[in-house]
């Protein structure tokens, strides 16, 4: 569940930056072009600017890691690297495993004497060492803290009135805390006893970045309880498709059971396996879409320019 | 050295000639193969386990999959009882990696990480049989060690070609062809749904990719570089 | 004379007070609330165990023998020690200033804020209290006949997601839960009560009272530690994994008890500050240097049996060491 509204923190602006590097992934320049067009209109409309990596690699994801932890660093480290030669202290993805991946590599990169030996790995690849670690964010988090919902608000000419929304985050986005920084709670003091806390971060419990801002731009959001970070399955969409269906039906069952119309989610992946589950319940009237293009509609841009099609917006 | 459980040696075993011999003592303070495991990346954490069942207690594949128990996992790796390993092979793969047990889990132990560095040891020592999540890592690793990039459609096509389904691809580029061939009929809907909605610039986009595929540049010498990180842990 | 000042007015500042006074000594003590009795008084119990006697009537005898002997001054707090060595000059958050020739600390320990373990739905699941809450309602006879209660043990103990500060135990959790649950179980016998842990540490005669006897009369131990609490249809549900069983699992019930863990309190780690001593990986005072002794909770977590014990074993070491310097 989202926490409820008295317990929210306001937006830190500035802990991010109003510019930051756009590590789009893999996702966003092939299939999930949506989301991506829809983010920059956003992200556009906020006064914030999203300076695409000229050149990246894929994060590695869930897999490469399985294989080899060195090479999952690799990788991550070369990101780091480009977007330090694009003069960037932060990152912002706008996937799940993007960000889960980036922050990990940001996480274990800074462990004693773990960034010089992969900076000699750069090296030897002809490719430039990271001076210094950027920050790795998810786009939520970069909106909500550097625009939030106020801007929000101001920006939203046509408020989407009667929209009954679910939204889901997905498991990666704030899990595990030890690599999201999710510490909301922590004091000062204890914040700086656990080294990767990270003030910008939603709760680790009970995220409400998405229910923020949607609730700013007029619709009303539908609570998910448990589901809202249960896992969606994504992971197995292709490898074990009937235990992805059944984890990703669960959340779909508690949309529709609340009565939602519409499901928002911040991530390619979980909307793939969301969407193949609904292939095969059509008895669940839901669509899902990614927040940025409920945002984006609210902004005052035309449904079909945004690629919502008639069924995921009228009906 | 581990100073707790019972060597072999102070092992009791008991059992009839030629029945089924299982020893007494569960627990072995001999445990290479809990050793072996927590020596890999991030999978060390599990010697703080108290088995309390907080991991369990968060695993969604848990709730589905009788017998998925992260918990359990660890603990009978940690007593070497070779027997309950052998169950606990044919199921430890299966977790999605959502990191809900990681997260949760009050000792600090990388849950995750401890059961997919289980899986590379118990592969390692032929305990267990190479399993389909093990196919997909390769399978996507092998295609971000190639380009650099993943091109997502082309990954599922490959996938759905590894498993057997019939997936025409152009005779020139050996490009997937989305529109004929057998494939699951969710996974068509998917793919055809730009389409339905008529987002024609959107389509021609992705198969322009799809024939291009996209690289990083410089990688000619990063895959050298990260092939060789491949072969290390 | 010489003078000592007895910093917290808990069990273990009230009984190394009484001590110290009752061997000669000039004695002050200086507490931050506005009521001596420590922790016990301030959140206003139903029950001590072992006593099994309300914190008023156990500690305000206590609390009443202190005052005759010793200077008490209540309402103030320690503002800074302006030497290093003794004797020290206290400045009061009051105005007062001392001179004495020895400290003792006893400034005791805080309640985790249940807050911050989300997933346990203080504040945002119905039905979700503290023991403290709880406590509350059993001495002011509020709470009605529950259908069933859980008591989730550890919760801000054990737990290095809050930090690597949070490895310790809190020691009295698991006596009270139980002193708890089987209070409960006899005043309505149809509810059913479950205690959820991951190891009981009800040490030395604590285990017959306050795990063996609950057992016995029907409080239900489940060995698995709670993950999460979230409402449905109105009331908490739990999820866990009974870890005996190996089967992951849910359990809805009328009230959830958060059996809240300890931890060193402002004025603990402000005194630690002052004096420059070493603290161990939780916070807690780890080491004593020439003229300071340090008692009761405030070094490490301690029943209230033993805090009183300890109180009177610091009064003693403080006394050896001023007799010593000048006789
Ligand atoms: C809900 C709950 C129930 C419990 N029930 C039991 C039980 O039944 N039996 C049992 O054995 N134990 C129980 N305990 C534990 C018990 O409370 C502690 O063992 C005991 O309070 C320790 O005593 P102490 O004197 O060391 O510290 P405290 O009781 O914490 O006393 C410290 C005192 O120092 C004061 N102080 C702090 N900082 C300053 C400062 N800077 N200047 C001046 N004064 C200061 C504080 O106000 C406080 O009065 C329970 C704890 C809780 C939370
Ligand atoms: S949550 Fe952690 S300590 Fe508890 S059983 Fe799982 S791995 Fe062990
Ligand atoms: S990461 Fe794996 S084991 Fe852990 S909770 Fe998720 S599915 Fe279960």
């Amino acid at each position: 569940m989202a926490l409820p509204k008295g317990m929210r923190k306001p937006p830190r602006k500035g802990k991010i930056g109003k510019k930051v590097a756009y590590f789009k992934g893999c996702a966003l320049e092939g299939p999930a072009r949506d989301y991506d067009a829809s983010a920059r209109l956003v992200a556009k409309a906020l006064g914030l600017e999203l300076d695409q990596l000229e050149d990246f690699n894929c994060c590695g994801s869930l897999h490469v890691k399985n294989l080899s932890f060195k090479a999952s660093l690799l990788l991550g480290a070369r990101n780091f690297s480009v977007a330090r030669a694009q003069g960037h202290g932060a990152l912002v993805a706008p996937c799940n495993g993007c960000s889960f991946a980036l922050k990990r590599a940001e996480r274990l990169l800074s462990d004693e004497g773990k960034l010089s030996e992969l900076n000699r790995l750069l090296e030897e690849a002809g490719e430039r060492p990271v001076d210094e670690l950027p920050q790795a964010h998810h786009l939520l988090e970069w909106l909500y803290n550097e625009a939030g919902p106020e801007e929000v608000k101001k920006n939203a000419v046509r408020p989407l009135k009667g929209l009954k929304v679910a939204c889901y985050y997905g498991c990666l986005y704030g899990m595990p805390r030890v690599f999201s920084g999710a510490y909301p709670h922590a004091s000062k003091e204890e914040e700086l006893a656990v080294p990767y806390g990270r003030e910008t971060a939603d709760d680790d419990e009970h995220p409400y970045y998405m229910d923020a801002l949607l609730e700013a731009a007029g619709a009303e959001t539908v609570e998910l309880g448990p589901y809202a970070t249960s896992c969606c399955g994504s992971y197995f969409s292709l490898v074990e498709p009937e235990l992805a269906r059944s984890m990703a039906l669960k959340v779909l069952k508690e949309a529709h059971a609340r009565g939602a119309r519409l499901l928002a989610v911040a991530c390619p992946a979980c909307k793939l396996s969301l969407e193949t589950a609904l292939a095969r319940h059509e008895d669940l009237k839901l669509s899902v879409v990614y927040f940025t293009q409920l945002l984006a509609l609210a902004f005052g841009h035309p449904p079909g320019s945004l690629g919502l099609t008639e069924e995921a917006w009228a009906g | 050295m581990r100073l707790w459980g019972l060597a072999e040696e102070d092992r009791i075993v008991e059992g009839k000639e030629g029945a089924l011999i299982l020893p007494k003592t569960s627990c072995d303070c001999k445990t290479e193969l809990f050793d072996e495991i927590t020596a890999l990346p991030l999978a060390g954490e599990a010697l703080s386990c108290d088995g309390c069942g907080v991991c369990t207690a968060s695993c969604p594949v848990a709730e589905i999959i009788t017998g998925f128990n992260p918990r359990s996992f660890i603990k009978t790796l940690e007593a070497g009882a070779l027997d309950e390993v052998q169950k606990t092979a044919e199921l430890l793969w299966r977790c999605v990696s959502c990191q809900a047990c990681t997260h949760r889990c009050p000792r600090g132990v990388f849950v995750e990480d401890f059961l997919k560095a289980a899986v590379k040891v118990l592969r390692r020592k032929g305990l267990m049989e190479k399993s389909p999540a093990e196919l997909f890592d390769e399978l996507f690793t092998a295609e971000v060690l190639e380009y650099g990039k993943v091109e997502p459609v082309e990954l599922i096509f490959s996938w759905l070609e590894l498993q057997g389904y019939r997936v025409v691809r152009d005779p020139l580029l050996r490009k997937p062809l989305p529109f004929a061939g057998e494939i699951p009929p969710e996974i068509k809907k998917l793919v055809l749904k730009p389409l339905k909605g008529l987002r024609l610039s959107f389509v021609a986009l992705n198969a322009v990719r799809l024939l291009v595929h996209p690289r990083s540049r410089n990688w000619g010498r990063v895959k050298h570089v990260l092939r060789k990180a491949l072969g290390e842990v | 004379m010489k003078k000592v000042l007895v910093v917290g007015g808990g069990p273990a500042g009230l009984s190394a007070a009484e001590a110290l006074a009752g061997l000669g000594f000039e004695v002050y003590l200086v507490e931050k609330e506005d009521k001596l009795g420590g922790l016990p008084v301030k959140e206003s119990r139903y029950k001590l165990f072992p006593y099994e006697k309300s914190p008023e009537e156990l500690l305000n005898p206590l609390a009443e023998r202190v005052k005759e002997k010793v200077r008490v001054f209540t309402g103030a707090e320690v503002e800074a020690v302006l030497t290093d060595r003794p004797p020290f000059d206290v400045r009061l958050t009051n105005g007062e200033t001392l001179r004495v020739d020895a400290l003792v600390l006893a400034t005791g320990v805080k309640s985790f804020d249940p807050t911050r373990k989300g997933e346990l739905g203080f504040k945002l699941v119905n039905g979700v209290v503290t023991n403290a809450q709880l406590e509350a309602m059993l001495a002011r006879n509020e709470l009605k006949e529950p259908g069933s209660v859980a008591f989730v043990f550890c919760v801000g103990s054990r737990d290095l997601q809050l930090g690597p500060s949070y490895a310790h135990c809190c020691s009295y959790g698991c006596a009270h839960a139980g002193m708890l649950a089987l209070e409960l179980k006899r005043r309505f016998p149809s509810a059913r009560v479950y205690c959820f842990y991951t190891d009981v540490r009800t040490c030395s005669t604590l285990e017959r009272r306050y795990y063996l006897l609950p057992q016995r009369e029907g409080v239900r131990y489940v060995r698995g530690r709670v993950a999460r609490i979230y409402e449905q249809n109105g009331k908490p549900v739990l999820k866990f994994e009974d870890t005996l069983l190996g089967r992951p699992s849910e359990l809805a019930v009328d009230l959830a008890v958060l059996v809240l863990g300890l931890e060193p309190s402002e004025g603990t780690k402000k005194l630690a500050r002052l004096l420059s001593l070493k603290q161990d990986e939780s916070g807690f005072i780890a080491e004593e240097r020439e003229g300071v002794f340090v008692a009761g909770s405030c070094k490490g977590l301690l029943t209230l049996q033993e805090a009183l014990t300890d109180g009177k074993a610091t009064a003693l070491r403080a006394a050896l060491y001023l007799k010593g310097e000048k006789t």
